[in-house]
């Protein structure tokens, strides 16, 4: 297997692949990031301090893959690109605000874990410089992992609570899914073809899978999208996600970006003239 | 073998502390490496975080210290492989660590 | 157990013991203690909706991350202050979500909206200074052996927030210009709110069971003075303005207007030509300034959702 070191070892169709990933996941992490610390308000001041650390871990990691991706085009200037909020390319799960602390919880599991999934999948990447990140990231995530279970553990304990967890779960599930990558696309055989990832989509989506399945199990949760295969005692995905309308390469449904209230954060990175380093 | 250079280097890396904590970037286990050639220095840095606050204050305290031990050029890299972690600290920073409230 | 007196308390405390539990105390030492930390639990608690205002405003991930870090300790010590109540017997949860917003105790500062990146930093150099300078003192004198100790920590985390604070306010004076004239105007409102924070002058102040008791060991002017000795010399270095000086013949520090004057919050503007008395301050205080329910809303609005939804009442 060969191993690049910048990107112009790179061949073409996995760097354009893999800059367009890598930008994905840097714009998630810090959206959210963003929205992690927007919480103040949880519940129980352990909680909000949990938030506003976890906030800063991913914006930690947005920084790492933001200083990759400059490696890519110079002239980048990331996060800054455009002022127009549709080229942003996070998770639109992330868009705007959560609204309530049930959405948090679900982030906090679901959404967190799809990208420590994809993260995961670079561990042994060809692609040496996020090779090098990988465990460093993949060690502050644990937390988060912790952090979210434990509060759904305590939400399943309150019929009412997990009535709506359930809800927003199914609500959830299909974009989240679907921000795995789609199977069989071009950008997933570059990535995988030139080792930058050590699986496909679908194989992340086994992964993610059997990552919740447990803790839904556990929590006694009922998604109907996954189920418990009970021969194999594994979790097994039941719903393939429904690609129509989806975008690869931003990796959502639609163009949108985060709203005006988010990208009016976002802006302020960039629209002053303060002596910033 | 260290080079007495490098050696220099290191002890002068002990005067400078975490900005958050009262240990020095040696003790904290943080320095990776250093390499001298002529008045050029290259130190390699692990952060205890990827979303460490203090990047900028560790990597100005580093300049300076060094710049007084004459070397012109002061280039720092930060290294994240492998990943920093508490068993990296030495004893003395355990135990300044523990001292300071912070369980280890 | 014999019933412990008041003066063999002091005795006690003036030996040197230090407080280790609530069994230890006198109901009126126990009294004071509350008192002075709950101040201390609600000035960190609300600096972090401020801080966070601002921190919104970040012009970079870099500037935006080091607000955070600045907003978890400054949440941090404000748990551990309220640990500490809780220790007292007091309900921590009522403490944090189930009081009125104008019955924190934080200062009038934190009652004040920061809105931008200049003011947070301007924040970082004056208010966290105010608060290493009245935490420095319990951290070094008090007779209460669980908050000494805890302080440990929060004395370093502080220094971090004012050194954040004082090397960005020079980095933004260098620039000169537009951005040294907003620095200006944030040292002109955020500078008289520091100085009012330590309260009234020693001449004024009748007695303070919080320094009999050992609480404390400076008076409220020594404080001032710790504050204008660190600020001021800042300021100058920086080239700002502010009204205040070194007097060589009283050897200390002084204002240069007649403290306290009348503040108008709106614009953030202080009326140096109008002198009101300390108690017209305290009313000021008490009415609370234009962010006091904002910022407690923010630290209490999902709480009570919530626990609606955990105990299956309220909306989902």
């Amino acid at each position: 297997m060969n191993e690049y070191k910048s990107p112009k070892e790179l061949p073409p169709e996995a760097q354009g692949a893999l800059f367009d990933l890598l930008l994905v996941l840097a714009d998630s992490k810090h959206l959210l990031g963003l929205r992690y610390g927007e919480w103040l308000s949880a519940p129980a001041l352990e909680a909000s301090i949990a938030a506003v650390s976890m906030a800063q871990d991913e914006f930690g990691h947005a920084r790492l893959l933001y200083g990759l991706l400059e490696s890519f085009h110079q002239e980048l200037n990331l996060p800054r690109r455009t002022e127009e909020p549709s080229q942003y390319r996070n998770l639109e799960l992330l868009d705007r605000a959560f609204a309530d602390w049930t959405d948090f919880v679900v982030a906090n599991t679901v959404l967190d874990t799809a990208m420590t999934v994809q993260l995961e999948a670079f561990k042994e990447s060809s692609y040496l410089p996020l090779r090098q990140r990988v465990a460093k990231m993949l060690q502050e995530e644990r937390f988060h992992f912790q952090h979210g279970k434990g509060w759904v553990l305590r939400l399943v304990s309150a019929p009412k609570a997990k009535a709506e967890l359930e809800h927003r779960l199914r609500i959830v599930w299909p974009t989240v899914s679907a921000w795995l990558g789609k199977p069989s696309s071009r950008s997933e055989q570059a990535l995988t073809g030139f080792g930058i990832q050590d699986t496909d989509s679908d194989g992340l989506r086994t992964r993610f899978v059997e990552r919740l399945g447990p803790l839904f199990q556990q929590a006694n949760l009922s998604v109907p999208m996954i189920a418990w295969d009970a021969i194999t005692g594994q979790s097994v995905l039941t719903t393939p996600p429904d690609w129509t309308g989806w975008d690869e390469s931003f990796r959502r449904f639609s163009r949108t970006g985060p709203d005006r209230e988010t990208f009016a954060q976002i802006e302020a990175l960039y629209a002053h003239s303060y002596p910033v380093e | 073998m260290v080079k007495p250079d490098e050696a220099r280097v290191w002890e002068a890396l002990r005067d400078v502390t975490d900005p958050e904590m009262p240990i020095s970037l040696v003790d904290m286990g943080m320095v990776y490496g250093v390499c001298v050639e002529g008045d050029r220095v290259r130190v390699q840095l692990g952060l205890t975080a990827t979303a460490c606050p203090a990047m900028e204050f560790i990597c100005q305290d580093v300049r300076e210290r060094l710049q007084q031990e004459g070397f012109d050029q002061v280039e720092i890299e930060f290294v994240w492989d492998p990943p920093w972690t508490k068993e990296r600290m030495t004893e003395e920073g355990k135990i300044a660590l523990r001292h300071w409230g912070v369980s280890v | 157990m014999p019933t412990l007196t008041d003066e063999a308390l002091k005795q006690k405390i003036a030996a040197g013991y230090l407080i280790e539990r609530p069994e230890e105390m006198t109901e009126r030492y126990k009294k004071a203690l509350i008192q002075i930390l709950l101040v201390q639990a609600d000035t960190e608690l609300m600096s972090a909706p401020a801080y966070y205002m601002a921190a919104c405003k970040a012009p970079s991930i870099n500037t935006r991350l080091s607000a955070y870090a600045i907003i978890q300790d400054e949440l941090g010590h404000a748990h551990i202050a309220f640990r500490l109540l809780e220790d007292l017997g007091m309900d921590k949860e009522y403490l944090v979500y189930g009081r009125k917003p104008h019955e924190f105790k934080n200062p009038y500062g934190f009652d004040q909206p920061l809105e931008s990146w200049v003011e947070l930093i301007v924040a970082n150099a004056f208010f966290d200074r105010a608060g290493i300078v009245l935490l420095g003192d319990p951290f070094k004198h008090t007779s209460y052996g669980p908050w000494k100790r805890a302080l440990a920590k929060v004395d370093k985390e502080e220094t971090f927030h004012l050194r954040h604070g004082e090397v960005w306010m020079k980095r933004l004076c260098q620039a000169g210009g537009k951005i040294k004239e907003e620095v200006q105007r944030a040292v002109d409102w955020m500078f008289p709110m520091g100085a009012e924070w330590f309260g009234l002058p020693d001449h004024m102040k009748r007695h303070s069971d919080q320094l009999e008791y050992r609480l404390k060991g400076y008076t409220n002017d020594q404080l001032r003075q710790q504050w204008l000795s660190a600020v001021v010399p800042l300021c100058e270095s920086c080239g700002v303005r502010v009204p205040a000086h070194f007097d060589p013949e009283k050897q200390q520090y002084v204002l240069d207007y007649p403290i306290p004057v009348e503040y108008d919050p709106e614009k953030k503007r202080w009326l140096f030509d109008k002198p009101i008395s300390w108690d017209q301050a305290f009313e000021r205080w008490k009415r609370r300034g234009p962010y006091n329910e904002h910022y407690v809303k923010m630290i209490q609005r999902e709480y009570q959702k919530f626990m609606g939804l955990l105990n299956g009442y309220g909306q989902a």
